[in-house]
């Protein structure tokens, strides 16, 4: 959860903490929420009072009541007339109904035509660019700049004011808007990634348009979408007040009709206003809740970092102490035990490789220590410690300082993990001016320093440059020397290399390596690619389901693993000792889901050894001992020497 | 500079097109000026003299360049309808108040929307998140006309901050004080409208940039919030907001007559539509040259600042 | 277009300037037009209105003549206004609903631009307070026996705002560009020819016998310029009290004092200045009012009105002599309403006291015609009355000759009328008329009433005090500005009676037959008298809009003619 204070923050008291985990059902579907399903209403019966007006019993929205005397002049809102009556006694509430079926019609033609037509235009223009992205710029610069009220007036007097004039009239100038908008989006998306390997594997423009592009920009299309349905209703307002709108009674014509009389009786513009306003709301909340469905990434859930019961504390020697940690994502499927009683311990110049597969748990301990997370509600148990500071629960500022000092983290994807639009000098000098008392110029020498001590040739201009002018490679390096820029006591990297070409990552790991040997740091490097760790780590650490499930000396681990899971990670690894006939082995299935973990042994599923009791009963380890592991049948107990 | 030179040209064809596009309609409407202006008993004679004078005869095309040749020497033909005013000085008259109204509505909405959208994006579904996005829907859907009477009742009859009216409105240099505050209603009625398109584009692009992996490293190495989200988030985040802002601008120097009318300032917005609605054919033109300069110049800005904002794209047009 | 209900958005100048010079166009509450010409004489006093009820409205009112014309102002109504001393100096911000277009005397003139006027000009006629002419910048003017020719004689001595003499051929170059003017010259269409005949004194020969012409001095005929800037649009170098600093179109304009004005050394005029402000919406007028911007403003609705009169705070001035009508014009020349027993089915279905209650507040008086009962012209007719009955029977005759009656209505988008339209729609409907509504655009209704390109026409006109001004849009000689285009003896017969005779008994017989015959032939359906809500609204502080003026020769002048002339001159505010 990027950006709530580390500390403790919403839960206080520790029953809570153990209750909102606890809380999570795993079967639980997610949630549209009270909001989602009152916008429904609204909408619904929006619609139901549109499509049957006719045959419901309304007044009729033209009757004038005060010669029928059923609605008096200006009568107020009641059970007579639920929105009472306009100057000439007309049912207020009969003539909201009519304005309904406009509104919708008009509302969601508009944006559906507009948007689909003005993305499809943005984007070829976006992604294709050269002449087509010219030809597509001038048009939509001629259709933008070209005032829509001269066109609606012209249009008007040949034309007339009927809905299909307006659906087109609006569609068109629509069109230019989500083009735009669309196409800066198109742009940027271009320069990403996943983009260029998808032309890199020979993807068609087209495909790469509908397959790659299409899903990244439907986000802000449907984001813009949602307020155009509101700008078209409101628009046909604006346009009514100057008395140039449909030809049928809108929502607009009743709150500029009724707008004159608003000191004395705000009822005949407020009302309608009201319904209008309800009807632009709700469509944004369903479409928020509708968002939220599919589109997980941007789950509207309340970000909150909250703190559970604390363990043990360290010794006071170690640099990072963990024990005993608990982390839970309260998502709306339910909560993900990501970190499941993990305990670690690192002294200075020590490293620790942490490996498993994705999902396992293994970058959510680091995210754990420095209590960043992406986007959710998470709660923390147990202990960590750095350099003796109680991550969890210490003072904020405090927390902060050790993160800025103590702490260098780099992660797995150095084209992610440097902001785009920040010259590399300032990512790099920034933890300095904000941690020490370093003037500008000092930390620019700092700056300096470490780009060369990281190997990148040129330091001066690749200062002044942005990342995207920077290699893969160079901009791990540049990642690493913002983590070494205030000496921090512990480097953790999350799977360095993973992002790398396979020349680059050596050198990575090289230099990784030698900077914490030489710096005496304590690191812990995630990875899920054992071959990382050897050579690299004093000790590795195997995690499987949120727990580590082996713990020893790396030699240890490499020339006797107990568990079956290691073992199974180490024949997977091509590696060049074995003779050639010795096949690859891979492990088949899937790890278990975090959010309701195996009762038993969490590998039980997936491994060749598992008996009855591996599915019921867990393991238990001595994790006192250097070399522990959580096996009901450890491997060299029965088959020495398997591999 | 090649950009630029680009650019001039894109410019120039743009008002080509948008400037005959609108002879073209204004030939299409009904009625004739020349007539209308000849009076009753005008003979037909009378009639094409009148039409010579206020530079109506000759075919569409002839017309077209003709008045061309003029408007690039800033000579855009006399108000048919307000005889003895040029095109050119009603404009003058009316193009700077319009112009203020739109930057003081810019920078207040961009003022409400951007702290706003930061707060909402922080913590999504939470309550400022929510209030602030009912408000502003509500602002929104509660049209310019009716906004601005409340605020004129409120702000201007009630409790007699603020004049309703702008009236004999001093120059920015004069009298700043007496200039911002006879404005300040109209800018802020205008603004308010705009703060919810503001406040959903950045607010969902904000949320968009939060989960990257830079926001976390910063967040890992340390950073307060709020450095992190004025300085981390905000940039990479703008470039919708940017686009919006842009059109906006570009759209309302002609599109404020609603608040124009409310207000009584006798801007651009409703300089179009009484020319439009009056067939004062010059005048119309005049406007529509200006407003698409002002649009193509507008957007060229928006570029800039896309550049700007995104290095990425500085060096990819490139 | 460009107007909502209850609010004249963008009722920038009105009704094509093709004809307005001719006809108070449609614009509701504000209209009059430039040959408008103010006569009629009313007692206009202070009325005596101590409950604060409008006088108007009153049925029982002792003094029937009063109704409508009358001036009422609960602020001054109950102040000796003798203790009122003027006091110069001072400035003031005034609210008008329409901008103008400009100030060529010899072209239309929009209704903003005449409220302006009023402050830079001074008419070679005025007029006083039984609203009959009298001389006002000319010293004389003077007609023969049969009125076939005139001699207007100016004062020495005095001076347009650029420092020329207003001397004979001034007056004469400024009748001559008014007759020659396509435009409007129709005006003086009886016209035959002007000359100098000495320094300060024009002749003016007719061809036919006018005795009412100098009350066509009074209105833009009798607007005297310098005579280099005749034609001129963009400003108005004329004799008046205020001389024009700045006129920003969709703006407003500033008047500043003259300090030549020829009434000087009567101490006038008192204001300094006075910036006129464009506020086209209702709403908005009215809270610059109570927000203090504006001092005063005209055309005030007739809710505001109401409330306005309850409050001890405002003066409200109702009751401009010879108002607008509201009406509808029937053209006589095609079906339906070619047939008279369709005209009058029409007048009887419509309950012209319901409407005046509900939207206009009890304010205004149901009009048979376009005299004003009040009116010193005005005799009874047999107009159709509201008789629901008698129209169902007029319409079982006809449909059962010729079929089902349907027209339509030709209507400015003027949300505040179309209201009131369509419930005299439901009247007709009650009888089986089918009307429907057909939406013109703005400033087109003069050019579709000349093309007679209508059925019936939702219509606001018909203000001039002295029934002479209305001549031509009655008069079969009118040609295409003959409205309904019904050619009737009776309705010529007294027409030209009423304008070729001076005596006031031969003239009321004359009118009196006009009104008999549009009573008659029914070729229009008339509604109300519009004198209650056109009005102007001021502080307390502020005088002398509402209340007489004085004329050259001491005596007092009518105020508020028409809505539109302010004898800005008086005005003063109390320092």
């Amino acid at each position: 959860m990027p950006l709530v204070e580390p500390g403790p923050t919403g839960l206080k008291t520790e029953t809570e903490a153990v209750a909102a985990i606890g809380h999570g059902n795993p079967g639980q579907k997610r949630r549209l929420g009270l909001t989602f399903w009152l916008s429904a209403g609204w909408i619904f019966t929006l619609v139901f009072l549109a499509l049957f007006r006719d045959i419901l019993p309304i007044r009729d929205p033209d009757e004038l009541g005060i010669r029928t005397r059923e609605v008096a002049k200006f009568e107020s809102p009641g059970w007579n007339a639920f929105f009472g009556g306009d100057g000439q006694g007309r049912d207020m509430f009969a003539r909201a109904v009519q304005g309904a079926r406009p509104a919708l019609i008009l509302g969601l033609t508009v944006t559906i035509i507009g948007g689909i037509l003005g993305s499809a235009v943005g984007v070829t223009s976006g992604y294709l660019r050269g002449k087509v992205d010219t030809v597509t710029t001038i048009l939509i610069d001629i259709a933008l700049a070209f005032p829509g009220l001269v066109l609606l007036i012209s249009v008007r007097a040949t034309f007339g004011n009927s809905m299909f004039v307006f659906i087109v009239l609006f569609s068109l100038t629509s069109i230019p808007g989500y083009a735009r908008i669309v196409r800066g989006a198109s742009f940027a998306l271009s320069e990403r990634d996943f983009v260029d390997a998808a032309e890199a594997m020979g993807a068609t423009k087209r495909r790469i348009i509908l397959r790659e592009l299409a899903p990244n920009i439907a986000l802000p299309v449907l984001s813009f979408a949602f307020i155009g349905f509101a700008l078209v209703i409101v628009a046909e307002g604006g346009l009514a007040f100057i008395g140039l709108s449909l030809d049928q009674i809108t929502w607009g014509k009743l709150i500029a009709d009724g707008a004159g009389d608003i000191d004395k009786h705000a009822h005949v513009a407020l009302l309608p206003a009201t319904v209008m306003f309800l009807t632009i709301l709700a469509f944004n909340l369903v479409g928020d809740s509708m968002r939220a469905l599919y589109s997980p990434r941007e789950v509207a859930t309340q970000r909150r970092l909250r703190v559970g019961p604390m363990a043990n504390t360290g010794g006071g020697d170690e640099v990072l102490y963990i024990d005993d940690l608990f982390t839970a994502l309260h998502t709306p499927n339910g909560d993900v035990h990501a970190v499941d009683g993990v305990s670690l311990s690192l002294k200075a110049g020590e490293a620790l490789g942490v490996v498993g597969e994705s999902g396992s748990g293994k970058t959510m301990i680091l995210r754990s220590i420095v209590g960043a997370f992406a986007l959710a509600d998470v709660t923390r148990t147990g202990t960590v410690e750095v350099a003796g500071v109680d991550m969890l629960r210490a003072e904020p500022a405090d927390i902060k300082r050790t993160l800025g000092t103590q702490i260098g983290m780099v992660s797995q994807n150095p084209l992610t993990a440097l902001n785009p639009v920040r010259l590399i000098e300032h990512q790099i000098t920034e933890p300095m001016l904000v941690h020490t008392a370093m003037s500008k110029s000092e930390a620019r020498a700092r700056a300096l320093e470490l780009m060369q001590q990281v190997g990148i040739p040129a330091p001066e201009r690749r200062l002044r440059e942005y990342p995207h002018q920077l290699s893969g490679g160079m901009r791990q390096r540049v990642t690493i020397a913002i983590a070494l820029a205030n000496e921090p006591a512990l480097l953790l990297a999350d799977e360095p290399t993973t992002a790398l070409d396979v020349t680059v990552q050596d050198q990575i790991l090289r230099l990784l390596s030698e900077l914490q040997r030489d710096r005496k740091m304590a690191m812990v490097l995630v990875t899920h690619d054992l071959a990382v760790v050897k050579g690299f780590t004093d000790r590795v650490a195997i995690v499987y389901g949120g727990e580590v499930i082996e713990s020893g000396p790396t030699e240890q681990i490499f020339n006797n693993p107990r568990h079956r899971y290691t073992v199974a990670l180490i024949q997977s690894m091509p590696n060049l000792d074995l003779p050639s006939h010795c096949e690859l082995t891979t492990i088949e299935g899937t790890p278990p889901s975090l959010i309701s973990p195996p009762r038993g042994c969490r590998f039980a599923a997936r491994c060749p050894a598992a008996q009855d009791i591996c599915n019921t009963t867990p393991p238990s380890a001595d994790e006192a001992s250097e070399h522990w592991f959580r096996c009901h049948f450890p491997a060299g107990d029965d088959a020495k020497g398997n591999a | 500079m090649l950009i630029f030179v680009q650019r001039l040209g894109r410019l120039i064809f743009v008002f080509f097109v948008v400037t005959f596009v609108t002879f073209f309609l204004l030939d299409q409407a009904p009625g004739d000026p020349a007539e209308r202006f000849a009076g009753l008993n005008a003979t037909p004679e009378v009639i094409e003299g009148i039409r010579a004078e206020l530079g109506l005869n000759g075919s569409l095309l002839e017309r077209y360049l003709r008045w061309l040749g003029n408007a690039v020497r800033f000579d855009f033909g006399d108000s048919i309808v307000t005889r003895g005013f040029s095109s050119w000085d009603l404009i003058r008259e009316s193009l700077p108040k319009t112009l203020e109204l739109m930057v003081l509505a810019e920078i207040m909405a961009i003022g409400i929307a951007v702290p706003l959208a930061l707060a909402s994006a922080r913590r999504p579904g939470s309550f400022i998140d929510k209030a602030s996005s009912s408000t502003a829907f509500g602002l929104l859907a509660l049209p310019a006309f009716v906004l601005g009477i409340y605020m004129s009742f409120i702000f201007g009859v009630k409790l007699g901050w603020f004049p309703t009216i702008v009236d004999n409105l001093p120059g920015l240099n004069d009298d700043p004080l007496d200039n911002l505050r006879q404005m300040f209603l109209p800018s802020l009625t205008l603004a308010l409208n705009l703060v919810a398109v503001y406040l959903r584009l950045l607010r969902s692009d904000l949320i968009e940039t939060l989960q990257e992996d830079y926001v976390m490293l910063a967040q890992a190495r340390g950073l307060s919030e709020r450095r992190i989200m004025w300085r981390h988030v905000l940039r990479p985040s703008s470039l919708n907001f940017t686009t919006a802002v842009g059109l906006n601008i570009a759209g309302l120097i002609g599109g404020a007559f609603i608040i124009e009318v409310l207000f009584a300032i006798n801007g651009m917005g409703r300089l179009v539509i009484q020319s439009v609605i009056l067939e004062d054919f010059n005048v119309v033109a005049a406007v529509v040259a200006i407003l698409t300069v002002a649009y193509v110049m507008m957007n060229f800005l928006v570029d800039v600042l896309y550049s700007i904002l995104d290095p990425r794209i500085r060096h990819a047009t490139r | 277009m460009l107007v909502s209900t209850r609010r004249r958005t963008l009722a920038i100048l009105v009704s094509g300037a093709l004809i307005a010079a001719a006809c108070s166009g449609s614009d509701s509450a504000d209209a009059p037009t430039t040959t408008d010409i103010p006569a009629t004489a009313t007692d206009a006093k202070p009325a005596d209105t101590p409950d604060g009820e409008p006088a108007a409205t009153e049925p029982d009112e002792p003094a029937p003549l009063e109704d409508g014309d009358q001036l009422t102002s609960e602020g001054e109504g109950n102040v000796d206004l003798a203790s009122l001393k003027p006091v110069a100096g001072g400035e003031i911000t005034f609210g008008l609903t329409n901008d103008g277009t400009g100030f060529d005397t010899t072209g239309a003139v929009a209704p903003g631009s005449i409220r302006v006027i009023t402050a830079l000009n001074d008419s070679l006629a005025g007029l006083d307070i039984n609203a009959d002419w009298q001389p006002n910048l000319a010293e004389s003017i003077i007609g023969n026996d049969d009125s076939t020719s005139w001699i207007i004689t100016m004062r020495p001595g005095l001076l347009f705002h650029d420092g020329e003499p207003v001397d004979g051929e001034a007056v004469r170059a400024n009748l001559q560009a008014f007759r020659d003017s396509p435009i409007v010259g129709f005006a003086l269409g009886a016209v035959d020819s002007i000359s100098a005949i000495n320094e300060l004194s024009v002749q003016i020969d007719m061809n036919v016998p006018w005795a009412a012409f100098p009350h066509v001095l009074v209105g833009q005929p009798g607007w005297m310029v310098s005579p280099a800037t005749i034609g001129t649009n963009e400003t108005f170098t004329g004799t008046g009290p205020f001389m024009l600093e700045s006129w920003t179109p969709g703006d407003g304009a500033r008047v500043v004092r003259n300090p030549n004005y020829w009434r000087a050394d009567e101490g006038l005029p008192y204001l300094d200045a006075i910036n006129f402000k464009f506020l086209v919406d209702a709403t908005v007028k009215r809270q610059a009012f109570e927000a203090g911007d504006v001092q005063g403003y005209i055309g005030p609705e007739s809710e505001d009105i109401v409330d306005f009169l309850a409050d001890d705070a405002t003066d409200v001035w109702i009751g401009t002599a010879g108002a607008n009508e509201y009406l509808w014009l029937l053209n006589t020349t095609a079906a339906p309403f070619d047939d008279l027993r369709v005209r009058q089915a029409m007048a009887h279905a419509i309950d012209k006291q319901f409407i005046i209650d509900t939207f206009r507040d009890g304010l205004t008086v149901p009009a048979n015609g376009p005299l004003n009962p009040s009116d010193r012209w005005y005799t009874e007719n047999n107009y159709p009355q509201f008789d629901p009955a008698a129209a169902q029977a007029l319409v079982d005759e006809y449909e059962a000759e010729v079929g089902p009656i349907e027209f339509e209505l030709s209507i400015e988008p003027n949300a505040s009328v179309i209201e009131v339209a369509e419930v005299m729609m439901s009247f007709l409907a009650d009888v089986g008329i089918d009307g429907t509504i057909k939406e013109i655009g703005q400033g087109q209704s003069a050019l579709t009433a000349i093309l007679d390109d209508f059925q019936a026409f939702s219509w606001f006109q018909f203000g001039s005090p002295d029934p002479d001004g209305d001549y031509v849009f009655f008069h079969s000689s009118g040609g295409f500005l003959n409205w309904s285009n019904l050619v009737s003896a009776d309705i010529d017969a007294g027409l030209d009676a009423g304008r070729q005779n001076v005596d006031e008994a031969t003239r009321k017989a004359g009118y009196a037959q006009f009104l008999q015959a549009l009573g008659d032939e029914v070729p229009m359906i008339w509604v109300d008298h519009l004198n209650g809500v056109e009005a102007a609204v001021t502080l307390p502080e502020l005088h002398g809009i509402g209340t007489p003026g004085t004329l050259p020769d001491g005596s007092a002048s009518l105020p508020m003619t028409n809505g539109s002339f302010f004898a800005w001159s008086g005005v003063w505010i109390e320092q």
